[in-house]
């Protein structure tokens, strides 16, 4: 799973659970593939992403000096930040682990690289 | 008479007002005399009406209306009816809840009880068509030996008859041959029915059947036997049923002992016929009352002959073998839609899993993107997010570098191809998509929703690629199409005639599915034909998994759930959704597809 698939994941499916975002991450394992930075892309990106998400993200696979707070109009000028992003959401591949609702604590794993989102009958 | 029993009657004749116009009640005996609250619809025990009947009175008919909860009953005069009247009122006969309610009724308009009043085409029945001496000589032959069937003893002369197939081995013939006994039996024929001149069986089964026991309503196979099909009741009178599967009409036969029954033309080929399993029948005297008639010790000679080669060029299709690729079957099925709490079950058992046991091999042969969805695909503009909705092995995730693409699936099988592809994937099920709402520009589902089995469910997938599209964000959904025609062009589909080797050319017709308790019975497709079935669209199709070190007739055969849609109806379900607006609707190689725009 890549953390651009994170970003965009809840579990605001399960009965009861209003807002399931963002998700606990808990990563075992991870692999790093490098691919040729975009800057445009993820200029495109950027109003796309929850920065309370990214944070979370960026703290379980060990990414320092993200902002607390993303500010649209210059964070799309800061080529480092663009970077550091890239390397985020595109390059780590989380390949064992989970994913856990904020609010019922319920463990979605994630395993080969592909979190299980599916939710039992009584869940739903 | 109570005034509560009173007050039922006041209430059920209303209902019958509504019911059935024009009935007219009266105060006063009428020769006709009905029983508001019990019918068909309730399991009204006719029987034991009957007999009760005929202990003070005449009863000339009785008028089952079609799945209705009441009946009428016929007498000679208004003075009968006034007997059963004062002695039925208000008593229990059967089932102590239910106290009978009665009324007078001076007007019966026509009833539907889809039962045929003129006899079918081709029907015959010779009444004492031997001498009782006769019938004894023949019963003598039969010995019953431990061929059991379930439900009947059978035995076979000429050839056998194959149960399973429905069909005989001609090149086969059995040592026992027709008993020479029979030979008189062809001279009465001559005789007695002129059309039948000279015609000889080399086929003869004998059923012998105990008080109670029946046989299912059935064809007899179109191409093996030639018209017509004789049959000798013995021992025992009974009354066949007799059916006709297009058009749901009835036809009851009371055939006495000794007679001869022959069934040829429609009654042969657009017929079904067979025999309730019940230890009594209900039949009407020579003097033209209804009386019940205990069954006993029977046995039926049916005579017939092959036909070498099996052919068969009638004009009914509907049951006939030979034309089976073109034939539409009515079934028996419960014909209504799948129940809920089965639902859920039904697509673990019949879809999730056969396509995690069968996802590689699915996988191979799922490898050409359809070029419309390509399209659709390659038209959203640059840095679009697309999410495929049952992406299964990420056929259109590799399309259009100039957009970002997730796709999701419930089956692990495919999904790991598409990781190893390196796609971006998730696991879930269409119903509950775990993206947040508003997130997407597009959305694709190719051949997913139709493999839900409620139009509930059907919904809600739909409902849940709206909730996470962005306003103004498009979504294409592809379903299988009921009809594999378009403007008598065959799909490929049909034209790539059983060349597939997923394909499985010898399945039954119906396959009954154990779903906890529950049973529900499904038709099976053949594969490469159109939909034959009504059953609402909801179909079991076969694929047999093809492996290496498996011989071909090992191999194990799969039942997938569909659910075929008629056209309209992929769009019909979209507009039951507000914020939408549909953008496009075509048909495309046996599809039914629909582009959505959210507003």
């Amino acid at each position: 799973m890549k953390l651009l698939t994170y970003n965009f994941l809840t579990s605001k499916c399960i009965k009861k659970v209003k807002v399931g975002y963002p998700l606990k991450l808990n990563i075992m394992e991870q692999k790093v593939e490098s691919t040729n930075f975009n800057p445009e892309f993820i200029q495109r990106v950027l109003p796309r992403l929850d920065w309370s998400a990214i944070k979370i993200a960026a703290d379980s696979v060990g990414c320092q000096g993200f902002p607390d707070e993303i500010n649209l109009e210059t964070s799309t000028n800061d080529t480092e930040l663009l970077q550091k992003l890239h390397h985020l959401l595109l390059e780590i591949e989380v390949v064992t682990g989970s994913l856990i609702c904020p609010e019922t604590n319920r463990i979605f794993p994630i395993t080969n690289g592909i979190p299980n989102m599916l939710l039992n009958e009584d869940e739903v | 008479m109570s005034k509560k029993i009173l007050r039922k009657i006041k209430g059920k004749q209303a209902m019958l007002i509504a019911d059935c116009n024009e009935i007219e009640f009266s105060s006063e005996p009428q020769y006709i005399l009905g029983i508001l609250n019990c019918g068909l619809k309730n399991g009204i025990k006719t029987e034991i009406i009957i007999e009760r009947i005929n202990l003070h009175a005449r009863l000339e008919d009785i008028i089952l209306p079609h799945n209705k909860s009441y009946c009428f009953l016929k007498f000679e005069n208004a003075k009968d009816s006034e007997v059963i009247y004062n002695d039925f009122l208000g008593k229990t006969l059967w089932n102590e809840c239910v106290p009978l309610l009665l009324s007078y009724v001076k007007h019966l308009p026509q009833i539907n009880q889809n039962e045929l009043q003129q006899c079918p085409d081709g029907l015959i029945l010779i009444e004492d068509f031997i001498t009782p001496e006769m019938e004894n000589k023949l019963i003598s032959l039969v010995k019953c030996d431990d061929n059991k069937m379930k439900n009947r003893n059978v035995q076979h002369f000429g050839y056998e008859f194959i149960y399973g197939s429905n069909s005989v081995d001609h090149n086969n013939p059995l040592e026992q041959k027709i008993p020479s006994e029979c030979d008189d039996l062809w001279k009465l024929l001559d005789q007695k029915c002129e059309a039948l001149v000279g015609f000889r069986p080399d086929q003869l089964t004998v059923n012998q059947y105990q008080s109670g026991q029946g046989i299912p309503s059935h064809c007899d196979t179109h191409s093996i036997f030639e018209d017509p099909i004789i049959s000798l009741s013995l021992g025992s009178s009974i009354v066949m049923e007799f059916k006709e599967p297009i058009s749901g009409q009835h036809y009851s036969k009371f055939l006495p002992t000794r007679s001869l029954l022959i069934l040829s033309r429609e009654i042969r080929y657009k017929w079904m016929h067979g025999i309730v399993p019940k230890k009594t029948d209900i039949i009407k005297t020579e003097k033209g009352y209804l009386t019940v008639q205990n069954r006993k010790l029977r046995y039926s000679f049916t005579f017939r002959k092959l036909k070498i080669p099996p052919c068969c060029d009638c004009d009914f299709k509907n049951l006939c073998d030979v034309k089976s690729n073109e034939r539409k079957v009515e079934k028996e099925y419960s014909n209504q839609e799948v129940d809920e709490n089965v639902a859920a079950r039904l697509e673990k058992e019949n879809v999730h899993k056969v396509y995690n046991e069968i996802g590689n091999h699915f996988s191979e042969t799922r490898h050409t993107p359809w070029r419309k969805v390509e399209n659709f695909i390659n038209s959203l503009p640059e840095g679009s997010f697309l999410l495929d909705v049952g992406c299964g092995n990420g056929k259109y995730l590799g399309i259009n570098e100039k957009i970002t693409k997730f796709g999701c699936d419930r089956s692990d099988t495919l999904l790991n191809v598409c990781t190893h592809r390196n796609y971006n994937v998730f696991q879930c099920d269409c119903l509950q998509i775990p993206f947040i709402d508003e997130s997407m520009d597009a959305c694709i589902s190719v051949a997913v929703i139709h493999h839900l089995s409620t139009k509930e469910r059907r919904l809600q997938a739909i409902s849940e690629m709206i909730r996470v599209l962005k306003t103004n964000g498009k979504a294409l959904i592809y379903v299988w199409a009921k009809d594999q025609q378009k403007d008598n062009q065959k799909t490929l589909y049909l034209l790539q005639h059983q060349e597939k080797n997923s394909d499985v050319k010898d399945v039954p017709e119906i396959a009954t599915l154990q779903i906890d308790e529950n049973k529900i019975e499904l038709p099976i497709h053949r594969n490469r034909t159109q939909f034959s079935h009504t059953n609402n669209g909801n179909v079991l199709v076969p694929w047999k998994l093809k492996q290496k070190e498996v011989a071909e007739s090992e191999q194990k055969v799969f039942l997938r759930y569909y659910h075929v849609f008629d056209e309209g109806e992929l769009e019909t379900l979209c507009k039951m959704h507000e914020r939408i607006k549909i953008v496009d609707s075509y048909y495309d190689q046996g599809n039914h597809c629909v582009i959505l725009k959210k507003i």
